[in-house]
This record gives C-alpha cells, sequence and structure tokens, in this order.
C-alpha cells in the first residue's frame, strides 16, 4: 500500500493533527493530571492484565532481536563488543515504549530529538514518509554527543504514523579537529566538535543515500567503521520495523495504540511505588568539582579559550511526598569554551543510564523514569546551556559525573529506610582513551579505546566491598574486550599490563574498588601518534565531595605519559618494564627507568604526541567507599592482603590493621595490636580535630579576607555565586554581608 | 539365549544432570532406552546401570550388549561437575608480563548465563569462581605482535617480536610454581596465536626445570591447543585443560574400564563440543565440554537427512531451561565463543540458544502493578507445589488444566496433587489478579508460549531466516507437553516430535560423525585494490596452515588408530569485512588450497554466501574488502551409525489397546472431554484427532480441538491443523 | 510463602550485623515484591542495638540516628553523643580535621593519583564522643559544610501509614544559618 503522501493523524480523534501539537498535547495531558497522557484508568492492563504483560513483552523482545542480529554487521569495538549499541521502539511523540540491551541511557534523549524535529518544521520540509531514513548525532537536537549517533526510521500502518524504530551506537572516530576518538578533553568552540549532522533525512525507501556514506569517509579518520556502523544500526531498525507491524496486525491498532500509552504509565507507577515503599524522602546536598586547564595550551589560536577553570557541579536533591526526584543545579558553572556544556540530550543520557539501574532495574526500560526526575539549572549554566558557539563535544559526560551523585543519595536512602540488600553506590567510573595518526606509509587513522569504558566497579553497599570490572557503564551486560582485539585496531599502542593495583582504593568499613590500570609502550607510531584521554572519575581532586558514612569518596584518575625513555634500552639488558604506573614510579625513582620529559594529569590529558619507545599510564576504576575505615573487619583486611590488593603498611596506616606477612602471603592479624592501634588513630584524631565552631571561625575570616588556596578556586566561588540559591547558601553559612563579592 | 546371540551393537550414552540416558541400537536398527540416576564421581556405576536397562528391555544383560558391541560412546557431565565443584587439578599459569589479573577480571563478563530480567540487577553481578588460584600465576616479560587490519606495510607484520622473551623469568616462575606444589602447568602469552615461538620456548625451559626438580607434570601451551585471537577466552580455555581435563580423562577411563571387564573390546570414545565424537584418549579433551542440547543437534541433523529436511529448528525443553538450534541448508551452525558454566571460552561448539523458562518455572504475581513474573527460580525434579516445591510453577497449571495425568507422572510411579495445585493457583495467581483461575492459568500458559514463540522466531530471524522455511523438531521431557502452545502463534513448515523424545540426545550422540576439528588464527586482508599477485601472496599462509593442520590430523588420528587412508578432509574458513571486529562469519569452501586468483574469488564468495544468508543486502560491504581471520579443517573417519528402519503404514485407526481412556482438558477457555492415548501403542500411519492427550511414560503430547497427529513410517509424530 | 515471613526479623538483622549469606542476600534481590513491614523491623533492630532509650525516628547514617527526645528531633550517635536539633547540620556539633597538605594526603591516598592539595581539603568529621569519623568532604577552602541529608520525617511515617502525633511542616527545613549566625554575633561581640 502506498502511504507516503498521508498526513499523520492523531491516535486519539481521527482527524489530521501535527506531530507539534501531538507532542504539545501530551505534555498538557501530564502537567494536568499527573499521569502519562492524562491515563488515570488503565482499561487495558485492568481488563486482560497478561494479554497485557504478552503484549509488553513481545515488544521488548522485538528491539531485543533487532539489537542481538545487527550488531555483529558492525564495525566499531565500542559497537559489538562493548555492548555500545542500543535499539528502541518510540511512540509518535518520542516517547520511548521498549528497548534493548545496550546503551540505556539513550532512551532519555531520543525523546529531545524528535520534539527538536517537530519544532524546526521538519514534519512540512523534508516532512516524514513510509521507508524514510533518519539521522542525527547533534547535541543540540537533544544527541549526547557527536560519538552517540541515532539512525531511526518511521513506522507507518495504514498510513498513520504509529512509532519510531531507532538505532544508536558510539562510533570510533567523529573527525574532531582536535582530538582523535570521540570524547575530546579539550574543544574550544563547537566548531571544533568534529562531524556533526541532523536530524536529517539520509535515506528512502529503506535505502541510505550514497553520499551520506561518502561524508563519513570524508569527515571522520575512521569512515569504514562508521559506515558499518550505520549498516549496523540500519539493519536493526529496519528489522524492528518489520516486528511492529507483525505486532499490530496481531494485536489490533487500536490496541497497540493504547497499550503502549498504558505501559507508560503503569511503569511510571512502578517508580512511583519503589520510591514510595522503598526510600526516605527529604533533601539532600551533594557537588563535584572538574578542574579543566587549557591555559598556554590554546593560547595563540583560540583566545577565548586560554583559560583554566575548577568546574562546579552543585546539587540539591530533593525525593518529594509525591516520589518526584528533582536534581537542582543550581551554583553550577557558568557555559564556557570547554568540553563541559551539558546540553540536556547529555545531561538526561547520563541521569537515565544511572537512575535506571537503581531505579528500575529490569528490562521494563521506557521514558517513564523521566515523568519522575527531572534536572533543573539555571539557564547560561553548564546544566543549561543557552549558546550554540561553545562546544557540544561531551554533554553526556556532565550528565554522567552528574549523575553520580543522585544515585549516592539512592543507594543511600535505600539503606536508610532498611533496604540494605538494594543499598549501593552505582558509579560509572570509567576513561577513554582516544587515538589517532598516520602510518608508517602514510595511511591515517584514528580510535577510540573502549577496554576501560566497557566495565566500571561496582560501588560499595553497607555489607560488600566495591568490585572493579563487575558492571557496564549504562550497559547491563559489561564487557571491556581483549587486548589483543584493541591492539589489531590501534597497533602504534603495544600493552603492557591491564591488571589491578594494590592499594589502589578508596578506604572505608567496606572500600571501593582495587583501582584498574593500563601500561601501553609506543611501538612503531609511523609518521605521528597523537593521545588523549577523559575520564569519569575526579581529575586532581576526588570524583565526589560527599564520603557515605564517614568512607572517603572516588578515587580520582590518572594519566602519565613518559616521553624519551630508555625502554628498549632496558629491554635489552633484560630489565622488565613497568605494567602499572606505580611500578613506574618505583623505577623512576630507583633511576633505572629514565625518562626524558613526563606529563602527568589528575584524571583525562590534553591531546599528547608520542614517539617510539614513549610509555602510557592509566589509572582508573577506583570507586567510593562505605562507612568509617576503622569498622572495617580485620578479616577482610587480611583477605585483602593476602590477595595482594593492599599492602600490610597501607592497613595498618589507614585501618590500624596490625597484620603479619609471610613469604608465601599467608597473614597473621595481631587481635590486640589492632585494637591498640586503632585507638591511637582515635587518640590522633581527638588530637588533631578542632570543634565545628572554632573551625568555622578560622574559615570565615579568610573567606572574609577572600583568601583562598588558588586563583581557579576565587575564579570559582566568583563565577558561580551569582546563581541566586547558591549564593543564599554559601552567604547564610559563612554570615556574610550582602556587600560581600569575590 | 545368550549364545544365540549374534547381532552387533552400537551403545550411546547421555549422562543429563538427573538421569543417564542410552540409546542401544543393533545393526538392523531395531533400538532400546535405557535410564539410570547419573552418579557424581562413580559415572562408571549409572554408566552400567543405564545400559543394562536398556539391555533388560531385550530381555538381555549388559555383559550380552558389551560383548557384542563395536562401539560404546558415553557423554555426560564430568565437565561441567569438575568445573562448578572446583573439584580439579591445581594449576599453575606462566602469562605476558601485567596480565595476572586476566582470568579474574574475565572481561567483565559477570553476567554469563543470567537470565535478561537479572542482568538489569546489578547487585547480582557475579565473577565465575576462577580455576586457579592467583599465587600460582607467574608472569614473564615478552611480547609479540597480533598484526592489525590495515594494508599490509602499516605496521608490523603479525608475529613480529616487539619484546624478546626473558627466559630468566620463565625459570624463575616455574621455579616458584613448583615450589607452590602445582600439578599440571598452563602458558598462555599475548598474540601467540600470531607467533607461537616464545610459548614453545617458555614450555621447553618449563620442561628443563619440571625434569631437573625430577617431577612430573604436564605442560600445556595455548598456541598448541587453541591457536585463536583473544587471551581472555584463551587463557579460560588453557585452564579448563589445565584444570579438568585430566580429572575427566580419568573418570571416562573409569567407565571404559567398567565397559571392558563387562565385555566391551574396543576404546571408550565421548562427544566433541563441535558434533564430533573422538577416543577418550584425544589430546584437547576440553573440547569434550558440551551443552546439553547437542546430542539432540546432532540427533536432528539425523532426522533431517533422514526426511530431506533442508532446514530444521531442533529444540529441546526440559524442566530447567528450553534450548533451540538450528540446522540450515542440512548445516549445523557453529558458535566460536561459547560460553560455558560461566566461563567464556576460545572453541567451537555447537550453536544452541538457552531461551530460559522451563515448566518447572516458578510464578510471581505482582498485586499493585497486576503484573505476572515468571521465574528466575525453577522447580527442577520437584515440580511445583502439585508434587513438593514452596512456589506455584508452569507443571501445576499443566495439572490443573488437566493436560498433565496426576496419575501418569514417571508412569504413574509418583501422584501428584491436582487439589493442592488448585487451591495454591486460586489464591497466588488469579486472587491478586481479579481473575478465574482457569482463566489465569490458561492465561499464563499462554504468556510462557508467547515468550517461547518470541524466542523461535528470534532464533530464526537474528539469522536472517524466514520461520515458515523451517520444520521444528520438538523433543526432551516437556517438549511434546508444549508443543501445542509453541505452534499456536508461529507459521512454521512443520512440527513433529517422536516417541523416544525423553532420550533423544543419546541417539543424536549414537548417530555422532567420528571426526576431529582444527583451526588456525591468521590475518590475511583481501582488499579490492591490490593486485592478483599480492592477493595470492597474501593468502599463502592459509595454505600453508591448512597442511600443517593436516599433518596434525593425520599424526593424532593415527594414535587413535586410523590410518591416512581412512581420513577424508574438510575445509573452511573464518572471516570478516575489513573493518569489523570482534565477529566472524564462518563458511565451508571447496579446496583446502589458494594458489589462483580463482582460488581467492572460491574464497570471498563462500564468505558472501555466509554472509547475506545471515544479513540483509543493506549490510554488506564487499567494498571494504575481506579478512580472513582463520582457516580450519575436519578431519573425518568412518564410523557405523544406527540405520532407521522404515515401517510399513498401518490404518489410520489406532488400535483400540492404544486408547487408555478420556479425561476433561481446558482448551481455548472451556472444558472439553478428550481421549486419552498410550503413545507407545501408536503405530506408523495412525491419526489421532484433538481434542486428546497422548501419553508416554515420560511425557505427555496434548492435542487442542482443531489439530491432529500422524505418524509417520519413521515413528515421527507430525503436529497438524485439520484444515491445512 | 509471604514476603514478611520470607523477611524474617532475624534474616534482617543478619543483613544488618553483615552477616547474611550472599545467597541470602540475593534471594532478597529477586524479591518481586518487597515486605511491607521492613521498615519497623528494621527499626527495631537498630533501636535493639544502642544502648540509650530515645525512639529511633530515622536512620541517617552508619553512627548516626534521628531520634525523639522529649518534643524535640535530635541527631543521636550510636555511642550517646547528641549533636542537636536534626535540622541543623550535625557536622556544626562535630569535631573537624582538614587534610591541607600533601603529607596529610599521603597517610590515606598511597597511590600516586591522589587530590591536589592547592584547590582542595579533605575534610574529616568525627564524634566528640567516640572519635569515630562520620563524614568526610573534599571540596576547595571556603566551601560550606554540605548538610548530607535533610530527611522529610512526616512525610516518611505517611507514606508507613502510621503519621507521627508531632507531625508539622515546621519540622522540613532547613536551620543550618540560624546556628551560625548565633556564632557570627557571639564572634562580634
Amino acid at each position: 500500500m502506498d502511504t507516503k503522501h498521508k498526513m499523520l493523524r492523531t491516535t486519539l480523534k481521527g482527524e489530521d493533527v501535527r506531530l507539534k501539537e501531538r507532542i504539545d498535547l501530551a505534555d498538557k495531558q501530564y502537567r494536568e493530571t499527573g499521569h502519562v497522557f492524562g491515563l488515570k484508568f488503565l482499561e487495558l492492563l485492568e481488563h486482560d492484565p497478561i494479554k497485557f504483560d504478552k503484549f509488553q513483552t513481545r515488544l521488548i523482545a522485538a528491539v531485543s532481536a533487532a539489537r542481538e542480529t545487527s550488531k555483529h554487521v558492525s564495525g566499531s569495538p565500542a559497537g559489538v563488543g562493548m555492548g555500545e549499541l542500543l535499539h528502541l521502539l518510540a511512540l509518535p511523540e518520542g516517547e520511548v515504549v521498549a528497548s534493548s540491551f545496550g546503551l540505556t541511557g539513550h532512551v532519555m534523549s531520543f525523546p529531545l530529538i524528535v520534539k527538536h524535529m517537530a519544532e524546526t518544521g521538519l514534519e512540512e520540509n523534508p516532512g516524514f514518509r513510509d521507508g524514510d531514513i533518519w539521522g542525527t548525532n547533534d547535541p543540540l537536537a537533544g544527541g549526547p554527543h557527536q560519538s552517540d549517533c541515532y539512525t531511526y526510521v518511521p513506522i507507518f500502518y495504514d498510513g498513520e504514523l504509529v512509532a519510531w524504530a531507532a538505532g544508536i551506537n558510539h562510533i570510533a572516530d567523529t573527525g574532531h579537529s582536535i582530538c582523535p576518538g570521540g570524547v575530546p578533553a579539550h574543544s574550544p568552540t563547537t566548531y571544533c566538535d568534529g562531524f556533526t549532522y541532523g536530524p536529517m533525512k539520509i535515506g528512502e525507501d529503506l535505502i541510505e543515500y550514497k553520499w551520506f556514506e561518502r561524508m563519513w569517509m570524508r569527515r571522520t579518520r575512521t569512515g569504514t567503521l562508521n559506515i558499518l556502523d550505520e549498516k549496523m544500526r540500519l539493519t536493526g531498525a529496519i528489522m524492528l520495523r518489520g516486528r511492529v507491524m507483525e505486532l499490530i496486525d496481531e494485536f489490533g491498532l487500536d490496541y497497540y495504540k493504547q497499550a503502549t500509552r498504558e505501559i507508560l504509565e503503569r511503569e511510571r507507577r512502578a517508580i512511583v511505588r519503589r520510591v514510595r515503599t522503598q526510600m526516605v524522602p527529604g533533601q539532600f546536598r551533594q557537588s563535584l568539582f572538574r578542574p579543566i586547564r587549557q591555559k598556554g595550551m590554546m593560547g595563540h589560536i583560540y583566545r577565548e579559550a586560554d583559560k583554566d577553570w575548577i568546574v562546579h557541579m552543585n546539587e540539591t536533591i530533593t525525593i518529594a511526598p509525591t516520589s518526584f526526584i528533582n536534581v537542582d543545579c543550581d551554583g553550577s558553572t557558568t557555559q564556557d569554551y570547554f568540553w563541559a556544556n551539558g546540553h540536556r540530550g547529555g545531561i538526561l543520557l547520563g541521569m537515565g543510564w544511572h537512575s535506571m539501574a537503581v531505579l528500575v532495574q529490569s528490562p521494563l526500560v521506557n521514558t517513564s523514569l523521566l515523568k519522575m526526575l527531572d534536572v533543573e539549572g539555571p539557564p547560561g549554566s553548564i546544566i543549561n546551556p543557552t549558546r550554540a558557539d561553545v562546544s557540544t563535544c561531551a554533554p553526556n559526560v556532565v550528565g554522567t559525573m552528574l549523575s553520580l551523585l543522585p544515585n549516592h543519595v539512592f543507594g543511600w536512602s535505600y539503606f536508610l529506610r532498611g533496604f540494605l540488600e538494594e543499598a549501593y553506590l552505582c558509579e560509572y567510573v570509567y576513561s577513554i582513551i582516544g587515538s589517532g595518526g598516520v602510518l608508517k606509509n602514510g595511511i591515517p587513522w584514528g580510535m577510540t579505546d573502549f577496554g576501560y569504558v566497557g566495565s566500571s566497579p561496582r560501588g560499595p553497599s553497607p555489607w560488600r566491598d566495591g568490585e572493579a570490572c563487575m558492571v557496564g557503564s549504562g550497559n547491563p551486560e559489561a564487557d571491556f574486550g581483549e587486548v589483543e582485539e584493541w591492539e589489531f585496531v590501534q597497533p602504534p599502542l603495544t600493552s603492557l599490563g591491564r591488571q589491578l593495583v594494590p592499594d589502589m582504593c578508596s578506604h572505608g568499613k567496606h572500600r571501593g574498588s582495587i583501582g584498574m590500570s593500563s601500561a601501553h609502550l609506543v611501538s612503531d607510531p609511523g609518521q605521528f601518534l597523537t593521545m588523549n584521554t577523559m575520564g569519569i572519575a575526579g581529575t586532581d581532586m576526588l570524583g565526589c565531595s560527599v564520603g557515605v558514612c564517614g568512607g572517603y569518596p572516588m578515587l580520582n584518575g590518572y594519566t602519565m605519559y613518559l616521553h624519551d625513555t630508555n625502554a628498549f634500552a632496558l629491554l635489552e639488558q633484560g630489565v622488565s618494564l613497568p605494567a602499572d604506573f606505580v611500578e613506574a614510579w618505583k623505577m623512576i625513582e630507583a633511576g633505572t627507568l629514565k625518562v626524558g620529559s613526563m606529563e602527568i594529569y589528575g584524571n583525562e590529558s590534553p591531546v599528547t604526541q608520542l614517539k617510539d619507545g614513549d610509555m602510557v599510564f592509566q589509572g582508573l576504576q577506583a570507586s567510593s567507599a562505605w562507612g568509617e575505615p576503622l569498622d572495617r573487619d580485620l578479616d577482610l583486611i587480611k583477605a585483602d592482603i593476602e590477595c595482594g590488593w593492599m599492602t600490610a603498611e597501607t592497613a595498618r596506616k589507614v585501618y590500624g590493621a596490625v597484620v603479619k606477612v609471610a613469604a608465601n602471603r599467608q597473614c597473621q592479624v595481631d587481635t590486640e595490636a589492632s585494637a591498640k592501634a586503632r585507638q591511637d588513630i582515635r587518640n590522633l584524631r581527638k588530637q588533631r580535630a578542632v570543634p565545628a565552631k572554632e573551625f568555622w571561625r578560622k574559615e570565615r575570616a579568610k573567606v572574609l579576607a577572600k583568601q583562598f588556596s588558588h586563583e581557579d578556586v576565587s575564579n570559582m566561588y566568583q563565577d558561580t555565586l551569582q546563581y541566586p540559591k547558591w549564593h543564599r547558601e554559601f552567604h547564610g553559612f559563612w554570615q556574610l554581608g550582602e556587600d560581600y563579592k569575590i | 539365549m545368550t549364545q544365540q546371540n549374534t547381532k552387533r551393537y552400537l551403545v550411546a550414552l547421555d549422562a543429563g544432570g538427573t538421569m543417564t540416558d542410552t540409546f542401544l541400537v543393533d545393526q538392523e536398527g531395531n533400538f532400546s532406552l535405557g535410564k539410570y540416576l547419573t552418579n557424581y564421581g562413580q559415572e562408571s556405576i549409572s554408566y552400567m546401570g543405564s545400559v543394562g536397562d536398556a539391555a533388560s528391555q531385550l530381555g538381555l544383560t549388559s555383559g550380552d550388549i558389551h560383548s557384542n558391541t563395536d562401539t560404546s560412546i558415553y557423554t555426560g557431565t564430568i565437565m561441567l561437575n569438575i568445573l562448578i565443584t572446583g573439584a580439579g587439578k591445581k594449576a599453575g599459569l606462566l602469562v605476558t608480563r601485567g596480565q595476572s589479573d586476566t582470568p579474574f577480571l574475565e572481561r567483565a563478563l559477570t553476567w554469563l548465563g543470567r537470565p535478561p530480567a537479572e542482568k538489569w540487577k546489578l547487585q547480582l553481578h557475579q565473577h565465575t569462581r576462577p580455576m586457579i588460584d592467583r599465587l600460582n600465576i607467574a608472569e614473564v616479560t615478552e611480547r609479540v605482535s597480533g598484526g592489525n587490519y590495515f594494508p599490509p606495510g602499516s605496521h608490523h607484520d603479525a608475529g613480529h617480536v616487539i619484546i624478546p622473551m626473558h627466559d630468566e623469568d620463565v625459570r624463575k616462575g616455574v621455579e616458584r610454581l613448583l615450589d607452590n606444589g602445582v600439578e599440571v602447568i598452563g602458558i598462555c602469552f599475548l598474540c601467540s596465536y600470531a607467533n607461537p615461538a616464545h610459548e614453545k620456548r617458555a614450555a621447553e625451559i618449563a620442561r628443563e626445570v619440571i625434569k631437573k626438580r625430577g617431577a612430573d607434570i604436564n605442560v600445556i601451551i595455548s598456541s598448541d591447543i587453541c591457536p585463536m585471537i583473544k587471551e581472555s577466552a584463551r587463557i579460560k580455555t588453557v585452564l579448563v585443560e589445565c584444570f579438568a581435563c585430566e580429572g575427566a580423562r580419568a573418570r571416562l577411563k573409569n567407565v571404559e574400564d567398567a565397559a571392558k571387564a563387562d565385555g566391551y573390546k574396543f576404546d571408550l570414545q565421548t562427544l566433541l563440543a563441535f558434533g564430533g565424537v573422538a577416543n577418550i584418549r584425544y589430546p584437547r579433551l576440553y573440547e569434550s565440554i558440551v551443552s546439553g542440547p547437542t546430542g539432540g543437534m546432532l540427533g536432528g541433523k539425523v532426522m533431517a537427512d533422514l526426511k530431506g529436511i533442508q532446514n530444521l529448528l531442533c529444540t529441546d525443553l526440559g524442566g530447567t531451561s528450553f534450548e533451540a538450534g538450528v540446522i540450515v541448508g542440512g548445516q549445523q551452525s557453529l558458535n566460536r565463543e561459547p560460553n560455558f558454566a560461566g566461563h567464556r571460552l576460545n572453541m567451537t561448539m555447537l550453536a544452541t540458544d538457552s531461551i530460559g523458562n522451563g515448566t518447572g518455572t516458578a510464578i510471581h504475581v505482582d498485586p499493585e502493578a497486576k503484573r505476572v513474573i515468571l521465574g528466575p527460580e525453577c522447580a527442577g525434579s520437584r515440580l511445583g507445589i502439585c508434587l513438593d516445591y514452596p512456589e506455584i510453577t508452569l507443571s501445576d497449571i499443566n495439572v490443573v488444566l488437566g493436560y498433565l495425568s496426576p496419575d501418569n507422572f514417571l508412569g504413574g510411579r509418583v501422584k501428584l496433587d491436582r487439589q493442592k495445585a488448585l487451591k495454591a493457583l486460586e489464591e497466588r495467581l488469579a486472587k491478586p489478579l481479579g481473575m478465574d483461575v482457569y482463566e489465569a492459568c490458561a492465561g499464563v500458559l499462554d504468556l510462557m508460549h508467547a515468550g517461547l514463540q518470541d524466542h523461535v522466531n528470534d532464533t530464526l530471524l537474528s539469522r536472517g531466516m524466514d520461520p515458515s522455511e523451517f520444520t521444528m523438531l520438538v523433543y526432551g521431557g516437556s517438549g511434546p507437553l508444549h508443543l501445542w502452545g509453541i505452534e499456536q502463534g508461529l507459521r512454521l513448515g512443520g512440527m513433529f516430535t517422536v516417541p523416544w523424545a525423553a532420550a533423544f540426545s543419546a541417539f543424536g550422540i549414537a548417530a555422532a560423525e567420528y571426526y576431529h576439528r582444527y583451526e588456525k588464527s591468521l590475518t590475511c586482508s583481501i582488499l579490492p585494490s591490490l593486485s592478483t599477485e599480492q592477493k595470492l601472496d597474501i593468502c599463502k599462509p592459509m595454505t600453508e596452515a591448512w597442511r600443517v593442520l593436516e599433518a596434525q590430523a593425520y599424526r593424532e588420528l593415527e594414535q587413535e588408530g586410523f590410518s591416512k587412508d581412512k581420513v577424508s578432509f574438510r575445509y573452511g574458513i573464518a572471516a570478516r569485512y575489513v573493518g569489523q571486529l570482534f565477529s566472524s562469519w564462518e563458511a565451508p569452501v571447496e579446496r583446502g588450497t589458494v594458489e589462483s586468483i580463482e582460488d581467492v574469488e572460491m574464497i570471498c564468495s563462500s564468505f558472501e554466501k555466509t554472509y547475506t544468508r545471515i544479513y540483509p543486502t543493506a549490510s554488506r560491504f564487499p567494498e571494504a574488502g575481506y579478512l580472513i581471520t582463520s582457516v580450519y579443517l575436519e578431519a573425518v573417519v568412518p564410523k557405523i551409525k544406527p540405520k532407521l528402519i522404515k515401517y510399513p503404514l498401518k490404518d489410520k485407526a489406532p488400535a483400540k489397546a492404544a486408547k487408555k481412556g478420556e479425561r476433561e482438558a481446558y482448551w481455548d477457555g472451556h472444558w472439553v472431554m478428550s481421549d486419552v492415548w498410550n503413545m507407545e501403542l501408536m503405530e506408523p500411519g495412525n491419526r489421532i484427532d484433538g481434542p486428546a492427550l497422548i501419553e508416554h511414560p515420560m511425557t505427555t503430547l496434548p492435542v487442542p480441538p482443531g489439530r491432529y497427529v500422524e505418524m509417520d513410517e519413521h515413528l515421527a509424530i507430525w503436529f497438524k491443523r485439520e484444515n491445512d | 510463602m509471604s514476603e514478611q515471613d520470607f523477611v524474617s526479623k532475624n534474616k534482617l538483622k543478619l543483613l544488618v550485623e553483615g552477616k547474611l549469606p550472599l545467597d541470602d542476600i540475593h534471594a532478597l534481590l529477586r524479591m518481586p515484591v518487597k515486605d511491607a513491614d521492613r521498615f519497623w523491623k528494621y527499626l527495631e533492630i537498630l533501636q535493639e542495638r544502642v544502648s540509650w532509650k530515645e525512639k529511633i525516628l530515622v536512620r541517617i547514617s552508619e553512627h548516626l540516628y534521628v531520634v525523639q527526645k522529649g518534643d524535640e528531633r535530635i541527631v543521636k550517635c550510636d555511642c550517646g553523643q547528641e549533636f542537636g536539633d536534626y535540622r541543623v547540620n550535625w557536622k556544626l556539633s562535630s569535631l573537624v580535621y582538614a587534610r591541607t597538605t600533601k603529607e596529610a594526603f599521603d597517610e590515606i591516598f598511597t597511590t600516586q593519583n591522589k587530590p591536589n592539595p592547592e584547590i582542595v581539603e579533605i575534610r574529616e568529621f568525627y564524634c566528640p564522643g567516640c572519635s569515630a569519623q562520620l563524614g568526610v568532604e573534599s571540596v576547595p577552602a571556603g566551601y560550606p559544610f554540605l548538610f548530607e541529608v535533610l530527611p522529610d520525617i512526616d512525610t516518611l511515617y505517611e507514606w508507613e501509614g502510621k503519621p507521627l502525633a508531632s507531625a508539622n511542616k515546621q519540622w522540613y527545613q532547613d536551620l543550618t544559618a540560624t546556628q551560625t549566625e548565633k556564632w557570627a554575633k557571639e564572634s562580634s561581640k
């Protein structure tokens, strides 16, 4: 049946209605009734719950089949290996009703893209037609960042737009002008952001336009991989389209339209119930900081970006009597010429993929979460950027960092209510390595190494330690791939080690995960090789500002480049090279490892040129701890030492645990000596600490005198105190007069 | 009567989690089945018991059978058992420096084998119990290059030595491992598939050290047993070989000894994961890791060949799981990275998808959300409320709706309590949903069947195949019981089951071929831009690899008693488009040599054939060129297989004796009186119309109104729609 | 078996003490519907663990509770130490030690990836009674104490279906600034 020239029809009354009006109507219905699409009563569900479940399971089966089939088509390590691929089914309004495994956070961003299309008149020109293929990766249109590409097709049934079938994945290189790979640590303006497209029509009759393939080849470093990814997303979307039409044949169009809406309202109610019955309502204050350094780096080319910042992400999380969760980011840093501009798609992506792991925890993933959770920030701040010229390359990173804090709160809140089994710190701590260059025979290349994104630690619980490489970053099927596969696509980077690092963790009653590290030797880089890293852990300061119940907050990441080393000479002398950064430091201090120059970064690094024999080290995945270290069970400490995850010195210094280690690593705990050591630590605390009042007086004096430890710190206060709520809190706490200005 | 017994026999056993099944067949194709409770640790007991049971059906003893048996094949869960209980050897391991944690981090696959719903609960993720103690791993400084996907000359060639091996590391390491008292040593270095030199030398040094200390310890290197890319899976594979194989071989030897003591004169054989059988002295015994349905898949292959079915979907439905695998164009599909007992391994296994929900699956209801939740727990042999499990299960529903007779479970040896089940379903299912109990029961069954239908569809669609081109074979204890429900929502080419459905795996094992499979990773990028000479040059390694593998095959098969002239070869490749990663597709090729441009085209087109069989043309990308990632070789030798008898067709109407009576069953919202038949008395040609319940001591086959079944000349029971 | 029986008080007690076997915890995680009386069982268990008599209204950390004392709702440590009205950040009644130097950082962060003392200080908050470490902050100098949690206790008890007699909107507001205001006045004298 030719449906190309039919207009959309409303799913309600039968007359033609524009998408824009439909979206506005849905928003209005929710605003006024508090129920999705104003559905107070779930007719189909009440009438035959089992048929309803059957329908919903079928939808989910359809999207997962689409993903499982298409993923093998991909070229991208992220797509296939790390499961950074998602297929989803959305209503015409953009609400997602079913999602596959994979990067579930995208469920939150897709509605924005549809909304954007409706608002920018794409419905009239070029219009939506059966068989169209659409695509975008533009954060200004709702995407999380340029690396995440959306390919989606409208589904028409009997001439009516009934759904969108979408495929999303993270590509290997976006053609960023400064940083190869996909997640740049430095992006002074949006004009550096790489290949940014759409929302636009990229094919018709379910065949993609040839010119679009050419764009990938022309504008990115990994054209071939990116084209294969495009094919992967499309393959799944087309399959899904077919399955949905079969489903409508089976259940009937009216049932389909009503049921898909009831699904959203039912799942919304499920979230309400979870919050009501398992969490503690109230107001929670958290924040985190992220230094960004560009001064002297961008200077001559991008004067406007020649600055350093301490980016402030300030959050007041409220769990309201209605179970609605609000994250107010008043007091966060102002948008600027750096990567940290949190356009909404990225914010919701980050918020979504964390929160779903804590609030939804089931395959019934959809946008109902957005009805119960919102993030707000004053216009002009990084949480709510208003300018189009600043970079849009990493809103997802902002969103992911931002979402750490609400998730601490959720985990903690379960604990306060007595659901300890559910309580844990859901922290996605990852790092991305971007690399690229030109090989000796002139072949240009680029790659994003997901070896340290594909998995994250699982944060600690009130009853268990954190553990590295346990869960996926927003993906239920964690997978960080294999060294041999990674070297296959980035040959100049030879792995020297991928291992856990003793003592690298945040300490507490239940310690954070033991951190992981990577070590690479540069071997035959060809004509040139550059590398940069980007991570979710803190930079030069801990990953978040509040430790839970007396435990220490997430340890920051680490990147170290060693240039002009004597690596090859050492190997000839039969000396082994270091397999992580701690070993590297030992060898440097011992004088065996000679280094011409080194660059050290508290987490992400700018683009660095690497030569033959240079070495690169990273440290990451050390999550937050839970509870007071002196409460830690001595047997757990013993076990850590026996596994080689902790040294006896650290056990003694931090935990007051006195443990004797035998040659075969068998350990003996001295209980009495430990009791005494712990008492000594308590005494030391008493002796070093001062009453809060005294501390407040001293610090207040400094604040009044505007003496801050560092220029970047005072700049941060100066900038952020322009926002009203934070201003009130700051002034109230330090009791500053209205005339106080930094 | 023993002395007159001149028959020759083939004996095949499948030892499952609970029962050990025997399929015993003589040279004319007459068969009998045996069952015996599986005995972990002392498999020889359940082996003898099961063979004895099958023999007794013929009025014979196991001795009568064994003394006339040419081949006995035993397949079981010994390996699985060793991995799960951790009762393996104390292994030591040498790895490339910096890789000690690889076996423990296991690429973060902490969710393997968990049902989908649980993958979303991150608190349930767990690392698999390791096969080695971290203290027993030693690191060796060395690095070779594994090659890359760029054109030749872009970077190091595959196998290039980047860091020469520090022999001293090996010596020190092995000394330490020996001090720790390891019983076997494995060696797995990064990229050794591209250049085994370091591994081989490390093995030499290790053996010297072992010899010097007068120890007797086996050294296993990864490039010998699985020269394939992906170190994490390769290390796991080496560990399985080190940890489990010696023990497994010993236990298989016990079985063989028992058989020989009973009159059997030959070597015991066992099934390998890719579907071949081999002598239990086979060097790479880790390949005998067999997932439940493998045997069934082979049985499916036999039925497919017998009935000339091109595309067959084999489904094995048991109390705890539902598994499916496909035969396409007469070919079984293989999984190159199977997950087994929580480990991802680097080996080739017949591909089957676990589809979850068996008939013992517990049912939960969330009253507020009015949601029905199936599983994850499973009653297994405890069935449900109707027997002695605390939760309501699908089995309870089968009893309550009359499909399963309370008096016919295990041929009536165990009685089921229908009233108790009904009461529980009323309280825990119907009330919370506000539905009539029978409607609710039928609904849940429908929900479960819908799930199975979807999975069946996905199994086919995810391979790009159309269900209507497929025939479905249903077996396993609960297969026949749910056949009618699965059939409802599917448009399949046909559906059938067999009277020996409950011992179908053993039947498949009896029918397996005797062959070894060898594979080697390599990297040949056949780019469109290259000249003919360059292409041929790039393909050289393939030809070389095939020759090496052939030599190895001859050697090993000779040790198993087969002369060269008995051995025939099948060749194949695994390939992908240049730029694709992590996945390759396997394609059989006509010749094991690449010497002309025609050969190169033959290679490429056989890949295209496989690829387009699976994916829409939109996903083809020949412009990128082809990357051959490995070549494989199958070395086949002759083996006797069961003959399948073609019986004469009898009347449509079954014999009176076959009718057991009648009882009410709940069909489509109504209670309908349904005939009850005895499956064992059904004869070729018989047709039974629904509503009917066809009972077998091991299972029941319900036939709804509007459906009927027919038994054909090979005893296959076909399930059909009246108006078709 | 009902959810309530499934999560016996004893099982919960073991969970609170960190002694419940992992398999049992997994079983709790797999419950399709949670036990409705969990909060009350939890409060009983917590109350039994402390030596003092004041009624626990809600737990706010490993060691701290909001308790009913007369007609006040105050924060109390399990050691018995009291921190005053729960609407004022309890940190104002604690002992504070701020790590501001590399040496001080080295005591707790032993690998090279550690914060930079120029831009961040690590504040540790101790109980004046038992010296337990109750909280840790990692913030730039001059940052106000973070008021980690102000529970909406009356809503909580409403959700549990047993509103408190003393319910009142006044109970849900941040009064921290009133305390610092007092201090400011004192110091200006």
